[in-house]
């Protein structure tokens, strides 16, 4: 396993451009490199405040939280591979303002707060972006989702029905207190 | 190695849908082939990289990457930017083209072509359909009707193996299928008081798949992953790996060259006639001339036409085709991303199982049966009903426990439908080879001028309200209408631009699909069509593939060609 997919994904892009062609970089890249949250270049107390923030949204209960699924990882390397430093620094002021209010507001560092003191702080943030579709935290939410929802922990503690293999369709198959959502694809 | 051997019987330029139909033709027929890929060869099940990971293993969870956006900007404009099948889509820096206006052409170069990513949906056209030109006063007519294509469609459909319904419908003829797949319990009721509402004159019905759910020809099945694009290692759907390569390799009659872009066709202007291909190995760029009685072109649409632009240019300074004034002109793609949603307050208690790989279909009803509209020809729809996952929590207001226990169960149910309508054959939407722009190869690109006009325009308008109104009619509730962004190209069903038609003066192929100007020439992939219909057009290129290549070595046969 790569330690460092960035450094990996520009080594396979700078080799293919060296050889005249990228046809076959993805696949390369994509042979290797299985989502390991280690690849985020964050430090410890970004990791913190991301896990945090993820775990507020998606706790841990009898099931695996979005901590346990390293989503704070997950969410850092999508800020890094995935937006443009416009959104970057709109995300990232964000996480800063989390980490400095909420530091402010419950007396202490937001990530050793309780989850119902962490939740009622960040009620207001999901409130605000239910109503804003470009607020900062309706993306971070959104990536604590999305991270979570497909994330293996969440599959192998049967959060979501995953079926990687169905061989089978229902179209009217009959509901119970215990169905979960069939895994869409991503 | 190829390169041991450079005359066959025949060169198939092209290993997508069409040209794959044309190298099992030809070869079960006995004929010698070199079939022609541009890029990269991909290996059934093999070469299905991401096929069997699991969501987690993908860093980005399918979404594309600055450096992919940065990279392939036509690309990222739709779904074919993304994590899940990067190498399946052209790369846009390697094969740039020109937009005068704006035209999303989303390509795939490596064998297979698009039959790997295509999205399956199988409909023959009808009896109208070969008629509507003639009918209008528009364009030209086709010089061929539903009854010459029949048989051959009856051919290909069991070969292919398609999954659909029996209804008996003028406007969408049955085809041949192995099964059907099962409308979800609110699709059902929505069909069945739709067929009500308007009196039978709207149906919806299971879409018409290339799937199959029984094992076919040496293939396990559809196992209801819904990761058709991928690839399917149980040879689920149509593809050129999965169905027609195996039959044509099987004959030992057939030669695959992938890294082969054919350069143009060489031309003996005497004999009125293509002697063969000249091709640039994309690897190594050396050039190779092959030589064949017969050729058949399958390149794609706009890139068969482009390898016409490039021949016999001494002698048409247009290219080889272009004597009719029509070669390039009459560009066609299916305009979509317009219709309606609404949400369904009933079967709270209904679930699915299984991922199904297609959706429901409403075949067209508009200027049909007595209705008579502003504007000519009509739209299909195509749509699903389904129940909301997580995604739906996105925008919801909640964090914490409950939230997770509530998006972890089914959200409710919505149904949504697009509309996919006919564009009509434009001699002013064309195509042209840019004069200066230059790909990866050094060689010409195209440049793009098209729009959707008038015709097109007063449809969507019906196809947008019509939607809302089978919605309502059905009992959904808080129905919205809902039009986005659509460019030409975007259905990635391109056609025209080397038609069909009944003589040399108004179009660039015969009945037969071949060049007036070079009869051993045969054009069978989109770039061949006279008109567009509505409904989805590969089950069509099978078919006339099929047939011309009957027809090909029946005149060979004669000594004609």
């Amino acid at each position: 396993m790569e330690k460092n997919t960035l450094t990996r994904r520009q080594m396979v892009q700078r080799m293919a451009l060296a050889i005249g062609g990228t046809l076959v970089a993805p696949t390369v890249l994509l042979e290797s490199c299985s989502f390991d949250p280690d690849t985020s270049t964050a430090g410890p107390e970004r990791l913190a405040i991301l896990d945090a923030i993820a775990e507020t949204i998606i706790p841990r209960t009898a099931t695996a939280g979005a901590r346990d699924a390293r989503i704070g990882a997950f969410i850092d390397v999508m800020i890094r591979d995935c937006y443009y430093p416009d959104m970057q620094e709109k995300l990232n002021a964000g996480i800063q303002e989390i980490a400095v209010e909420g530091k402010r507001s419950l007396g202490g560092a937001f990530e050793e707060a309780t989850q119902m003191d962490r939740e009622a702080f960040l009620g207001v943030y999901d409130a605000a972006a239910a109503d804003d579709g470009s607020h900062f935290f309706r993306t971070l939410k959104e990536l604590t989702m999305l991270g979570y929802f497909t994330s293996e922990e969440a599959a192998a503690d049967g959060v979501v029905h995953y079926e990687p293999v169905p061989t089978r369709y229902d179209g009217c198959a009959p509901v119970d207190a215990h169905t979960k959502v069939f895994y869409s694809n991503i | 190695m190829a390169e041991d051997k450079m005359h066959y019987d025949a060169i198939v330029v092209g290993s997508g849908i069409s040209g794959g139909w044309a190298a099992k033709e030809l070869t079960e027929k006995g004929l010698k082939v070199l079939m022609l890929e541009r890029g990269q060869n991909v290996e059934h099940i093999k070469d299905y990289t991401n096929t069997n990971k699991d969501p987690w293993e993908f860093p980005h969870r399918g979404k594309a990457t600055t450096a992919q956006k940065d990279r392939n900007p036509v690309l990222r404009r739709d779904y074919p930017l993304n994590e899940l099948n990067p190498d399946w889509w052209v790369d846009d820096q390697d094969c740039p083209y020109t937009e005068k206006k704006r035209f999303d052409w989303y390509r795939g170069y490596h064998v297979g072509g698009r039959s790997l990513m295509w999205g399956r949906q199988s409909y023959r056209w009808n009896r109208e359909d070969f008629l509507a030109n003639e009918k209008d006063g528009i364009a030209t007519p086709w010089p061929i009707g539903y009854d010459d294509l029949e048989p051959w469609y009856t051919h290909v459909e069991k070969f292919a193996g398609l999954s659909g319904s029996h209804e008996d419908l003028d406007v969408l003829p049955d085809s041949v299928y192995l099964h059907a797949m099962d409308l979800n319990c609110v699709e059902q009721t929505a069909a069945d008081r739709i067929r009500k509402a308007f009196d039978e004159k709207r149906r919806l019905i299971i879409g018409r798949t290339s799937n199959i759910a029984v094992p076919h020809h040496g293939r396990t099945g559809c196992q209801y992953r819904n990761k058709c694009w991928l690839g399917c290692p149980y040879g689920g759907y149509f593809s050129t790996q999965a169905s027609t390569l195996p039959a044509a390799m099987a004959t030992g009659n057939l030669t695959l060259r992938p890294h082969s872009i054919v350069k143009e066709l060489m031309y003996d202007k005497d004999g009125k006639k293509a002697k063969g291909v000249v091709l640039l190995d994309a690897e190594t760029n050396m050039t190779y001339e092959y030589t064949a009685p017969i050729v058949f072109l399958n390149a794609s649409a706009l890139n068969s036409t482009w390898i016409l632009m490039n021949s016999a240019t001494d002698v048409w300074e247009g290219g080889l085709g272009s004597s009719s004034g029509e070669l390039g002109h009459n560009l066609m793609d299916h305009h979509f991303r317009v219709g309606a949603s609404g949400t369904w307050e009933g079967d709270q208690d209904k679930y699915y199982f299984g991922g199904r790989p297609t959706g429901f279909y409403i075949p067209r009803f508009r200027n049909w049966d007595g209705d008579k509209r502003d504007y000519l020809r009509g739209f299909g729809y195509q749509g699903s009903a389904s129940r909301g996952d997580w995604r739906r929590g996105v925008r919801e207001l909640g964090i914490g426990a409950d939230f997770k226990e509530n998006i972890s169960k089914p959200g409710p149910w919505t149904m949504g439908m697009t509309g996919f309508g006919e564009v009509l054959p434009y001699h002013d939407n064309k195509i042209e080879l840019d004069p200066d722009k230059k790909d990866k190869w050094g060689l010409p690109v195209l440049s793009f001028d098209a729009q959707l006009r008038e015709n097109e325009a007063k449809m969507r308008v019906d196809m947008k309200q019509d939607a809302v109104d089978m919605l309502e009619a059905s009992g959904f509730t808080n129905v919205s209408g809902w039009e986005s962004d659509y460019a030409l190209g975007m259905g990635i069903h391109e056609m025209g631009t080397a038609r069909m038609g009944t003589a040399p003066e108004n179009s660039v192929l015969n009945k037969w699909n071949q060049v007036w100007d070079a009869p051993n020439v045969f054009i069978t992939d989109g770039a061949a069509m006279t008109s567009s219909s509505c409904v989805n057009p590969s089950l069509t290129y099978m078919a006339m593939t099929a047939r011309a290549a009957d027809y090909a070595v029946n005149e060979l046969k004669k000594g004609n060609l």
